[in-house]
């Protein structure tokens, strides 16, 4: 009887703990940014300074803080819900925004606008994040405790109560005891520590939480593998995507000419590069030392700005002979003349040249760029883009993230199934205004009659099986 | 007896055939014990092998999981060409040509690659029919097998450059007698190549000849035309169709041209069945075409020459001495002889016959009948066979002289297999002093030959065809030749002293002579141009010939009296052997007797009247070994036992047996080319009348044949229940009682009539399909049919009056959907991949029986038994009515497979297709250390929309879902309704005769839609209420009651 009462009140405390938490916590800033990129970054710039679709989030706890904090986290929850009691805060954002109204995240709990709350404060005040790790490196040890999450307070709670349960497990078998004794019925000596920590059942608990806890950590990891959300990895050509399609505002699809037609998006040939790199020849960043590379891919000898006439047949030394003269020419033009430093450069350039183009499998210079791929689905999953792009009007940073700030791509999405269907759950299809799905009257009619707003991709069968598999 | 059979167990309700059915699974390896060919499949392992197995799969999956995710690499185009888009299929016009084959294709491309032919719907010849061997084509493209390289040797001397062979050649061919053998060449740059060579040069002479020949129709018509071409047949302007053995559905002279027209009278929509033709077939064995006739008349192979005698005498007049040992078809004669004079001008009467007498005398009776230029044509004659038989035995006496200096074989020509004489040439070719074989394949005669110029693969090179006086067709390249090969037309320029480009020679032929004959374009550019895209050109025919002469029967064969005959047939597949090393087509079933890997001698069976069967020499089981002799050859051929094959006749296949070529076709059943002979003017006879088979000397094994894999509808006898009659497989299901299904014995898989009694049939059809529907309302199942009716609902027809059981869909459906081969062994363990297996069941007489073919794939039933009893919901229902597959999620319990009704469900017993990352799965059909699949340049007519299965998991028909999903992005990228017609499938486009038409079910206004409210439509099984989604039209035959089939 003793024990049962001491576990209810065990689980009493433990529950005013758990509920209590909100109240003291800080958020989680971590957790904050998997689910700012999850629900918020189609919208809001990640940035927090500047505009995207929806207004830039930096400093809204300040905006808010004349009305009590429960309205801002109801507003992010459901905006709408909000709009409609008439909130005055509400309305003028509303209104501020061109009366575009924010999509309702019911699933978010209060714990989560608390992390994704501290996120947004984090990088707007640039203590979270790349800015803030040159500061955090200086505090270290002691920043620890501040930005410490949930876990260390449950450990220290379970420890707690596990050092309480044992004291109270010695204190009963004392009573016990003395009890027993002043009946006369006294035959064993209390139970001490040890056999109390080796007894049957705290080992049985210790193996069930191993087991449990075994089994949860594999599937977790077997379901991760080979996923690579955040992959980065070096190119054969530094390829800027935040100078291409962020400051000189090219299209995606000039290069990735692929994706409104075909399941690839198609890596752009190397002809593709040389339609504006004829004409820049030098790099912004990197002058002459990536941009040869494409030269020397695509035999394009800039030096009289032709073509190279039967390339492929050409030696490497006479290859090394174009391509180096080409780098010395432009050394020379910016220097005046060509001192050990500039055939330091030439050699440097030249070898980078040589290793990003040749490879195990591939001995000569001349031919296609071995770039490594990012976004790699498996076999068995079959995803196509044109579907995506061209009929679906998905806009390209829906997936792959803001590609326009990248320098070095990495991927943005975790490319997961169950990322895939959400995505099908949510997303309305271009149903009115394409002729193909006339072929689905019902809906036609309920959009019609006012019953149905919108058809999503799960309406129309985009959560079966085969329609990626196969 | 009303009821279909599959087999003489079938019939006989064997209780062994009873037993093997009821287990789904015929044997249950654990082991990849097809490691070697000889050993038996191990007995059940114990639990050290199975803690061994379970230790093994831990450890593996441990490593497996440990690795590090590789870094993939993507390499883009340097300059990308305009026509290729990567994930975007492009399309060439082109022509699949071998020998005297002809097939009109379109060439899908995938990057570069050619990974499927679909047929040509506007080629007139076609309309976009193909044939099992157009579609296998493409895996002969990337055979591992083929020669890479250049090589040879002229005296002391070894040589591997183009440059080095050129000029030892040159100075060879000086040197005298030049003699070039070839099988038919139908390309025109060829021929005029060949003419600059014989100008060149003093003593040249090309020597054409096909090892299964028409030589003596050649002859015939030469005699009486003045041309020595096959003539252009039009069956779909005959009523009645009269043929002495020509297998014209399957491998005769133009099988994809003329199943197109026959099937055109033999689809009749609703109860219209009064223009159906009528085929009589007059043959000894149940041949191919035999199967498809309407009547079947016994007649034996050295009986022919009497019979057509006899015919033309009760057509034309005169008479025909001597009795047939058929007294039946004495009287069928004379009542086709009737019915033949009352359809003057829309009949044919044709044979395969190789005796120039009997050419002549059908000539003539189709003359008296004015058929010609009716439904026969001399002005636009078939050129697809061109050989006279007799001439290869001259260049034989030639080379054994030593008359011949320079040999050049050419193609597929392979005279040291293919012809009788095999062995003589494989030592005249000895005393030849240069020979030189120009081919893509290695062979028994490339061998022996001193040099080898590789040619490329049809896929790979540029060529032209002309298969009919008129139709002029381009072969195109749709790949960078893979290895260092030159096409032969170069090599004979460049021998002529007249070195240029394929391409550039066949662009001034065509202009200098094919330009010319037509008047639709005026410059030739925009002729060649449209060629191009259409693939063929049709130019002015030619002027009819006159008729010389009078034909006598004299010359005709004589009934022999022989105890034992024996007919030779084409092979569907492998054909003249030429096919052989294409795995594809070596494990298509053969149509008729079901056997896959394997050359078999077809026996006779009688029912004797009680219960039970007489088997030719006591053979009472498919597969035992006897030993065939015929003159002094002897081999040794595992046996079938033939419905309507004749007593005293046995027949057996040519194209088996070849040892010269790759791995997949040596070996493989025995060559009888041997055994062939000549008659009186060189022409080979495909018979022979002095056979004779011993009794039983042995079994194999490993035989292989289909007939009782995946059956339905199988009927047996029950001993638990004292004998009574059940289905077999519906036992399988129902062990524990006898409940309704049980009882179900006559179950509706196939329906079936005459057209005499169409609307009886489609009434007692009307009346059954509302008894089952009433059953079927009575259900549990929720209903769903408003789910079901929003947007698509995929589903196909099959007409059974039109399939000819060609296995063109099978191999399609191969080619398609990634579906791997998995040997001999592994078939004969009932462990077969293909999606669609072509079901044969005979009935009517037992003794010479009518055939329906029915494919059977998944029908994507509404309530499907499968989805039920998956326990990680693997295979589920799409809201398009697909029973989908997710191969991912399979974990391979089969319980799927076991509750299928249609036992279309396929297993990966081994990893067939190399799929995963583990040895032991894989397997090895041809005994080679890297397994069939390993090797990558197989690997390269992969589809790359389709995932390829590893081991463990169920596999089956999707309705190339894959073509429906790029169909609808189609559609919706181009903002139009999906119309009819936009999606068909891989089954759909290779077949000959229309056959199957794949729709959406939703659109009323859909051919689908139509054809399953068909008066003769049914669904199979449609009592069972699983709501399949493929409809079947009734099988309408056109038998005459007054023709008597039935042996004497």
């Amino acid at each position: 009887m003793m024990y049962k009462r001491l576990i209810i009140r065990c689980l009493n405390l433990v529950l005013v703990l758990g509920l209590s938490m909100p109240l003291w916590a800080q958020g989680n800033p971590d957790a904050g940014k998997v689910l700012f990129r999850n629900n918020c970054a189609s919208c809001h710039n990640k940035n927090m300074v500047a505009a995207l679709t929806g207004p830039a989030l930096g400093g809204v706890q300040e905006r808010w803080a004349d009305y009590p904090i429960e309205d801002l986290y109801s507003w992010i929850k459901n905006s709408q819900a909000l709009i409609a009691t008439g909130h005055p805060r509400a309305v003028q954002v509303y209104n501020d925004n061109n009366k575009s109204l924010m999509q309702a995240f019911p699933a978010l709990t209060d714990d989560d606008v608390t992390d994704v709350l501290a996120y947004i404060d984090g990088v707007y005040t640039g203590t979270y994040g790349a800015a803030a790790a040159a500061g955090a490196a200086a505090v270290a040890g002691g920043a620890e405790g501040s930005s410490s999450n949930n876990g260390t307070y449950y450990a220290i709670i379970i420890a707690f109560l596990g050092l309480l349960a044992l004291i109270l497990t010695r204190v009963m078998s004392r009573l016990k005891f003395l009890a027993d004794k002043e009946a006369g019925l006294a035959t064993q000596a209390p139970r001490s520590v040890w056999s109390i920590l080796t007894s049957k059942g705290i080992i049985s608990l210790l193996l069930f939480a191993l087991i449990v806890f075994g089994g949860y950590t594999t599937v977790n990891n077997a379901i991760g593998l080979n996923r690579q959300q955040a992959y980065a990895p070096e190119q054969p050509i530094a390829f800027s995507h935040e100078t291409h399609a962020g400051l000189h505002q090219i299209e995606c699809q000039y290069c990735h000419d692929g994706a409104r037609r075909s399941k690839h998006s198609v890596i752009p040939a190397t002809n593709t590069c040389m339609n504006c790199h004829k004409a820049i020849k030098v790099g912004s960043k990197h002058g002459t030392a990536e941009l040869t590379k494409i030269f020397a891919a695509a035999g394009f000898n800039p030096n009289d700005d032709t073509y190279i006439e039967d390339y492929g047949a050409m030696s490497e030394e006479e290859i090394e002979k174009i391509y180096k003269t080409w780098i010395q020419n432009n050394y020379i033009q910016e220097n005046g003349k060509l001192d050990r430093k500039g055939d330091r450069i030439t050699k440097d350039q030249w070898d980078g040249i040589k290793e990003s183009l040749t490879s195990a499998t591939k001995p000569q210079i001349q031919g296609p760029i071995e770039w490594v791929r990012i976004h790699n689905l498996p076999d068995h999953a079959y995803f196509n883009h044109a579907q995506h792009v061209t009929v679906g009007k998905v806009e390209c940073q829906t997936c792959h993230g803001p590609v326009e700030e990248m320098e070095v791509v990495k991927q943005y999405s975790p490319l997961s199934m169950g990322w895939c269907i959400n995505c099908h759950r949510q997303t309305e299809v271009q149903f009115t205004d394409n002729p193909y799905y006339s072929s689905y009257e019902k809906y036609h009619e309920e959009l019609k009659d006012g019953t149905r707003e919108g058809v999503t991709v799960e309406e129309i069968g985009g959560l079966e099986c085969q329609k990626c598999h196969y | 007896m009303n009821q279909a059979w599959i087999s003489p167990e079938d019939l006989n309700r064997d209780p062994e055939l009873v037993n093997d059915a009821q287990r789904e699974f015929y044997e249950l390896p654990i082991l990849n014990d097809v490691a070697t060919a000889d050993q038996k499949p191990q007995a059940a392992p114990g639990r050290r092998d199975f803690l061994k197995y379970l230790g093994f799969s831990l450890g593996a999956a441990t490593v497996a999981a440990a690795c590090e995710t590789p870094v993939r690499k993507a390499l883009p185009y340097v300059v990308k060409p305009d026509s290729i888009v990567p994930g975007v299929a492009t399309y060439y016009a082109s022509s699949i040509v071998r020998g005297g084959d002809f097939c009109p294709v379109i060439v899908k491309t995938r990057e570069g690659r050619p990974i499927k032919v679909e047929g040509n719907t506007m080629s007139p010849l076609s309309e976009g029919g193909t044939s099992a061997r157009a579609q296998a084509s493409v895996l002969d493209l990337y055979d591992v097998a083929r020669l890479r390289e250049p090589s040879g040797t002229m005296g002391d001397q070894t040589m591997s450059t183009w440059d080095d062979l050129d000029a030892a050649i040159a100075k060879q061919l000086a040197g005298g007698a030049i003699r070039i053998l070839t099988h038919t060449e139908m390309s025109p740059s060829v021929h005029k190549a060949l003419a600059m060579l014989s100008a060149k040069y003093s003593d040249v002479e090309v020597i054409t000849y096909d090892p299964i020949s028409s030589s003596a129709t050649l002859q015939a018509n030469s005699e009486a035309f003045g041309t020595a071409a096959m003539p252009g047949y039009h069956f779909d302007k005959a009523d009645l169709v009269v043929n002495f053995g020509a297998d014209f559905l399957g491998t005769w002279l133009s099988p994809v041209e003329f199943a197109n027209q026959w099937a055109k009278r033999r689809k009749i929509a609703g109860k219209e069945g009064k223009d159906m033709s009528r085929l009589i077939q007059l043959e000894s064995n149940m041949s191919y075409t035999g199967s498809n006739a309407d009547q079947r008349v016994l007649i034996k192979p050295s009986e022919q020459g009497l019979a057509i005698a006899k015919l033309h005498a009760a057509v034309v007049g005169g008479n025909a001495s001597g009795t047939l040992s058929n007294a039946k078809a004495e009287e069928a004669i004379q009542v086709l002889a009737d019915d033949l004079k009352s359809s003057q001008g829309k009949s044919i009467v044709l044979s395969d016959s190789n005796n120039r007498a009997e050419q002549a005398l059908i000539i003539a009776i189709n003359r008296a009948l004015g058929n010609y230029e009716a439904t026969i044509s001399m002005a636009a004659p078939s050129l697809q066979r061109q050989g006279i038989d007799a001439d290869v035995v001259s260049l034989l006496q030639d080379m054994q002289a030593g008359r011949v200096n320079t040999l050049i074989i050419c193609g597929d020509a392979n005279p040291v297999y293919d012809t009788p004489e095999g062995a003589a040439f494989a030592e005249a070719i000895a005393n030849v002093s240069c020979s030189i074989a120009c081919t893509s394949m290695p062979s028994e005669t490339q061998e022996l030959c001193k040099i080898t110029l590789p040619t490329p693969h049809a896929l790979e090179t540029w060529s032209d065809v002309n298969p009919k006086a008129g139709h002029y067709a381009i072969v195109q390249p749709t790949i960078h030749p893979l290895f260092n090969t030159r096409p032969l037309l170069e090599t004979i320029l460049g021998m002529a002293g007249a070195p240029e480009s394929s391409y550039d020679f066949i662009m001034s032929t065509w202009e200098a002579d094919v330009f010319p004959q037509q008047n639709k374009y005026a410059s030739f550019q925009a002729f060649w141009d449209s060629t191009l895209h259409d693939g063929f050109a049709l130019v002015g025919g030619q002027a009819l010939p006159e008729a010389v002469s009078v034909p006598t029967s004299a010359g005709v064969t004589r009934p022999a009296g022989t105890e034992l005959e024996i007919a030779y047939y084409e092979a569907m597949g492998v054909g003249n052997g030429s096919y052989a090393n294409n795995p594809w087509l070596q494990e298509m079933p053969d149509p008729v007797t079901r056997v896959v890997w394997d050359n078999v001698l077809h026996i006779p069976l009688a029912w004797n009247g009680r219960n039970d069967f007489e088997y030719f020499q006591g053979l009472d089981e498919d597969g035992d070994l006897v030993n065939l002799t015929i003159g002094e050859s002897a081999t040794k051929l595992p046996i079938v036992r033939q419905f309507g094959q004749m007593q005293g006749t046995v027949a057996a296949a040519l194209g088996y047996g070849r040892t010269g070529t790759g791995k997949a076709g040596n070996n493989v059943g025995a060559s009888l080319y041997p055994a062939l002979s000549r008659d009186a003017d060189g022409n080979v006879m495909y018979f022979a009348t002095d056979a004779s088979v011993s009794r039983k000397v042995g079994h194999d094994d490993d035989f292989a044949s289909v007939q009782h894999h995946h059956t339905m509808g199988v009927t047996g006898k029950d001993e638990t229940q004292g004998g009574e009659t059940i289905n077999v497989d519906e036992k399988a299901v129902m062990t524990l009682g006898n409940g309704y299904q049980g009882g179900l014995t006559k179950r509706s898989i196939l329906r079936q009539t005459n057209v005499d009694h169409l609307e009886e049939a489609i009434d007692h059809l009307k009346h059954e399909r509302e008894h089952h529907q009433h059953l079927n309302e009575q259900t549990l199942y929720p209903d769903r049919t408003d789910f079901y009716g929003l947007g698509h609902h995929w589903g196909m027809s099959v007409d059974l009056s039109a399939c000819i059981g060609c296995g063109a869909c099978q191999v399609a459906c191969m080619a398609e959907n990634n579906v791997p081969i998995v040997g001999k062994r592994e078939v004969m363990r009932h462990h077969e991949m293909t999606w669609m297996r072509i079901d044969r069941y005979y009935y009517g007489d037992v003794e010479s029986p009518n055939v329906v073919y029915q494919p059977m794939m998944c029908q994507h039933c509404d309530n499907a038994p499968c989805e039920n009893v998956c326990p990680v919901a693997a295979t589920n229902h799409s809201a398009e009515g697909l029973n989908q597959m997710a191969y991912n999620r399979c974990v391979g319990t089969r319980y799927c497979a076991n509750n299928c009704p249609y036992k279309v469900r396929r297993f990966n017993w081994l990893d067939y297709n190399t799929a995963d990352l583990f040895p032991a799965n894989e397997n090895d059909p041809f005994d080679e250390a890297t397994p069939y699949y390993a090797d990558n340049l197989t690997r390269m007519v992969l589809n790359p929309d389709v995932t390829v299965r590893s081991r463990g998991v169920i596999e089956k028909c999707s309705m190339c879902v894959q073509r429906i999903q790029e169909g609808k992005l189609r559609a919706k990228a181009e903002r139009r309704a999906l119309a009819d017609g936009d999606i068909k499938t891989a089954c759909q486009t290779a077949c000959p005769t229309g056959a199957i038409v794949f729709g959406d079910t939703n659109d009323p206004k859909s051919e689908v839609s139509k054809l399953n409210k068909d008066d003769k439509s049914y669904y199979v099984l449609e009592e069972t209420n699983v709501r399949s989604s493929v409809g079947y039209l009734m099988k309408v035959t056109n038998r005459s009651e007054a023709i008597n089939t039935t042996e004497a």
